[in-house]
């Protein structure tokens, strides 16, 4: 009986052994399947270092989603070979400990810089040296006073944040590695909401060229934070539209209407209002804006892809007219010869075409051809559609 | 003759043992020979807001349509979705409608099984005629309720995964302008596969999600479009429906990835991570080609040619920095080799030479009326010149020098931002240490300059 218990104690001993064995050969054989890609756990997967937690759904042959610490895949355990390897805490060396992992700004405005201080201590009995700290953006820029601390020394790694100029939410992260064997790599989280301290409405402005001014809409800058500020001033492309302000006014919401020289804006037909103004968080406001044209054609560019020499492709255009009015086509003319008209239909205030487009033969080494289609209204102005191809590749 | 019995048992559990893979030679090596266990990968793009290519100038700086797809590769089309949340571009420019045209291409390219239409970009789409014509493979979705659209608000892909069938579904749901009640319709069952749900909700804000959750335990994930530097989980990463972002110019893919559960007809594991599209990443040529298609179809349109531009105050006028030389030779000596002086060179290599939104920072008062035009028709105002930080120069240059510079200055930080100048935040007083020549000698023929531009007093 003796033998038997010695026999299965080796067994027992013997798979242990193999099994880990086994487990760590099979990691290190895994293959890179391409480059590897450096992946930056979602904020939440980084605060969250609690054990795996499955949801319970009541419906067992329906999926139900749980989550799990996010695992590495093959990529990933790739890219971990590369990083420091953390080593069994033998109580032995210099180890950094910080006070806080995550740092939030909470709302802040657009392309501001914001501060923050992250505290550390070497709780060690060696001395331990920042070997380098990194962020994953040119937007932060993490700085030390020194590298090295003594056993017992505090230190503070200071980041300053620049805000991105349009309202999101932002996560941002500084990698700290350090002589620390057990803990060489430490991860310090930024976050921080981007909120608009001024509103404008609206988005975008649509102008008519004919009609009075009566139809014109107005711009309302309205303080979002309760700051009040003046106007500076108002320049637009083509110098095509302005607006009466007095610059002495301080307020938090201004409504203000506009004025526009209908030559000026015939030149541009699209362009950008911007507003100046004296918001120690919103100095400028920039408003697109479109003139209505008599006619507006659509699409304005025909873009052709995987087009085959001899091979007819079909295009619808439509032209409208942008203030109700009917009106007739006298011709449709390709620059090219290479467009036709397949279909002509009137439809409310308009027409649409379908263009027969035949690609060319292509020479060799030739990937593109182009064509201007024109379309003139009768009695009226012409219009011109920029179609640009591209041949199929060969493979 | 026991012993061998026992030696032979021994032998015959450790065969037993390698064959259900505890050993290296075991299915524990067939699991590494795929790099992977077996998992389903949904990956989540949006608020490409027309990046489509990051600016050639800045090294390290992430994002790009053309090394996307390296991070696509990592999991196996059969086992993949790929699905962008919407929001292709910024605004509906002309030069936007290009881009949107191209960037629809690229998905195609990219292997994107659905794309979300957001309200701006479905009038877009429809102005252009992409409806129906975006490719076999690319399908499009759109939120209900909007008028005259013709679009399903699903996209469905049947997997499986180990063994199991699962069919993923994707649904566009627009809570400005619809019941959250409606959303559960949205998912009505199409087949006896387990159904996996997703939905990409625009019309809500990230810190509006926990109510909307309430409503909506019986989806999966819930894909909240609003602007998110880069793709994350919104609130509880242990609540259902998990809500994550989509990020924004595609800096990051979001990847979530399914596993199976412990138990088998079990719950699914979920895990989410943002995957950055380094610029260590291989590029894709069709992606590569597509984007010298996209700079071919700008120089025709004349884009940078006829970019509207605003006046400049009081009938001012930009000059060139070679009408600087005769009275500031040693100023215009130091800029004439610096990298300012070059940078429309840098950006004809790159072939971003046709883009307004590059060329911008690369010459001499693109936005104004008498600044850059193109190459030839304003050579000298190539590159970035003395006008660019001390405004139009035609008052003081008449006045030789009686009158000040004029506005607009531009600051650094205009075309230094963290986008396109990825090392300069944190490093201005190198930058600046760079173009010093606000300090000159008092040399026969130059002009002292006394005034600071802005840049330390001990340079």
């Amino acid at each position: 009986m003796k033998r038997i218990s010695l026999i299965l104690v080796v067994f027992a001993v013997s798979c242990i052994i193999l099994s880990q064995g086994g487990c760590r050969g099979a990691e290190k054989s895994a293959p890179a399947v391409q480059k590897p890609a450096p992946v930056v756990p979602a904020s939440a997967a980084v605060e969250q270092k609690a054990p795996a937690v499955v949801a319970p759904r009541p419906v067992p042959d329906k999926p139900a989603p749980a989550t799990d610490t996010p695992k590495p895949a093959a990529d990933e355990q790739v890219r971990a070979a590369k990083e420091p390897v953390a080593k069994p805490d033998d109580g032995k060396g210099p180890r950094i400990k910080f006070d806080e992992l995550i740092h939030n700004f909470g709302d802040i405005a657009p392309v501001s810089r914001n501060n923050c201080e992250f505290q550390f201590k070497n709780v060690g009995n060696a001395l331990l040296k920042i070997i380098d700290i990194t962020a994953d953006c040119g937007c932060t820029v993490p700085t030390l006073d020194k590298r090295e601390y003594a056993p017992g020394e505090a230190g503070t790694a200071k980041v300053e944040y620049h805000a991105a100029a349009v309202a999101s939410l932002a996560t941002k992260h500084v990698y700290v590695t350090t002589n620390d064997t057990v803990n060489p790599k430490t991860t310090l989280t930024l976050k921080a909401r981007i909120v608009d301290r001024v509103s404008y409405e609206p988005r975008a402005l649509k102008l008519l060229l004919k009609g009075g001014d009566d139809k014109l809409p107005k711009v309302t800058l309205t303080s979002l934070d309760g700051k009040p500020f003046k106007i500076k001033g108002v320049k637009s492309s083509a110098n095509s539209i302005s607006a009466q302000f007095d610059p002495e006014v301080e307020a938090t919401k201004f409504v203000l209407e506009l004025k526009v020289d209908k030559a000026q804006l015939r030149k541009v037909t699209n362009g950008v209002v911007e507003f100046s103004l004296t918001h120690p968080d919103a100095r400028s406001i920039s408003i697109p804006f479109t003139a209505l044209t008599q006619f507006t054609l659509n699409p304005p560019t025909v873009i052709v892809f995987d087009a085959e020499p001899g091979k007819p492709i079909i295009r619808d255009v439509t032209i409208l007219n942008n203030y109700q009015e009917n009106f007739e086509t006298a011709s449709v003319k390709s620059k090219t010869g290479i467009t036709e008209v397949a279909e002509q239909e009137k439809i409310n205030y308009g027409h649409r075409f379908s263009l027969r487009i035949t690609p060319p033969d292509a020479p060799p080494g030739t990937r593109r051809f182009s064509d201007v289609v024109t379309i003139t209204v009768k009695g009226g102005e012409s219009l011109t559609i920029n179609c640009q191809g591209f041949y199929k590749r060969k493979k | 003759m026991r012993l061998v019995g026992y030696i032979t048992a021994l032998a015959a559990g450790w065969m037993l043992l390698l064959s259900v893979g505890m050993g290296p030679a075991g299915k524990a090596m067939d699991a590494g020979k795929s790099g992977k266990e077996d998992a389903l990968t949904v990956f989540i793009t949006g608020n490409e807001l027309g990046a489509m290519k990051p600016c050639g100038c800045s090294g390290g700086q992430l994002g790009g349509l053309s090394k996307r797809g390296a991070v696509f590769k990592a999991a196996e089309k059969t086992r993949r979705v790929i699905v962008d949340a919407g929001g292709l571009v910024a605004n509906d420019s002309e030069q936007d409608l290009i881009k949107f045209n191209v960037i629809i291409r690229a998905l195609g390219l990219l292997g994107y099984d659905v794309a979300n239409l957001t309200k701006s970009d479905l009038e877009i789409a429809q102005n252009l005629g992409l409806i129906g014509n975006v490719g076999p493979d690319l399908k499009l979705v759109a939120a209900p309720g909007i008028p005259d659209v013709n679009l399903p608000a699903k996209f469905g892909k049947r997997m499986t995964l180990q063994g199991r069938p699962i069919r993923v579904e994707i649904a566009s749901f627009d809570a400005s302008g619809g019941r959250v009640e409606l959303i559960e319709k949205l998912f009505e069952p199409e087949s006896d596969a387990a159904t996996l749900k997703i939905l990409i909700l625009a019309g809500r804000r990230a810190d509006e999600m926990d109510a909307f959750v309430e409503k909506t335990a019986f989806l999966d994930c819930v894909i909240c479009t609003d602007s998110s530097e880069m793709p994350e989980i919104i609130g509880d990463p242990n609540r259902r429906p998990l809500v994550v972002s989509a990020g924004r110019l595609g800096k990051y893919v979001g990847r979530l990835r399914i596993s199976p559960g412990r138990k088998e007809k079990g719950p699914l594991k979920f895990s989410f991570s943002a995957v950055p599209v380094s610029e260590d990443l291989p590029e894709d040529e069709a992606l590569n080609e597509l984007y010298k298609h996209y700079q071919q179809i700008l120089m025709a349109g004349g884009l940078v040619e006829n970019l509207p531009r605003f006046d400049l105050p009081d009938g001012l006028r930009y000059m060139g920095s070679e009408s600087c030389k005769t009275c500031h030779k040693y100023a215009y000596e130091k800029w004439k080799d610096r990298k300012h002086a070059h940078a429309y060179e840098t950006l004809e290599e790159v072939g971003s030479d046709y883009d307004p939104e590059c060329v911008v920072c690369h010459v001499v008062g693109l936005k104004y009326e008498s600044g850059f035009v193109g190459p030839d028709k304003t050579p000298k105002f190539r590159g970035v010149g003395c006008e660019n930080c001390h405004g139009p120069g035609s008052e003081h240059v008449l006045s030789a020098g009686e009158a000040p510079t004029g506005e607009p200055k531009t600051p650094c930080a205009d075309c230094h931002t963290s986008e396109n100048s990825v090392h300069y935040n944190g490093n201005e007083t190198k930058y600046l240490e760079k173009i010093v020549h606000w300090r000159e000698p008092n040399a026969v023929g130059d002009v002292k300059i006394y005034r600071n531009t802005g840049g330390s007093k001990d340079l």
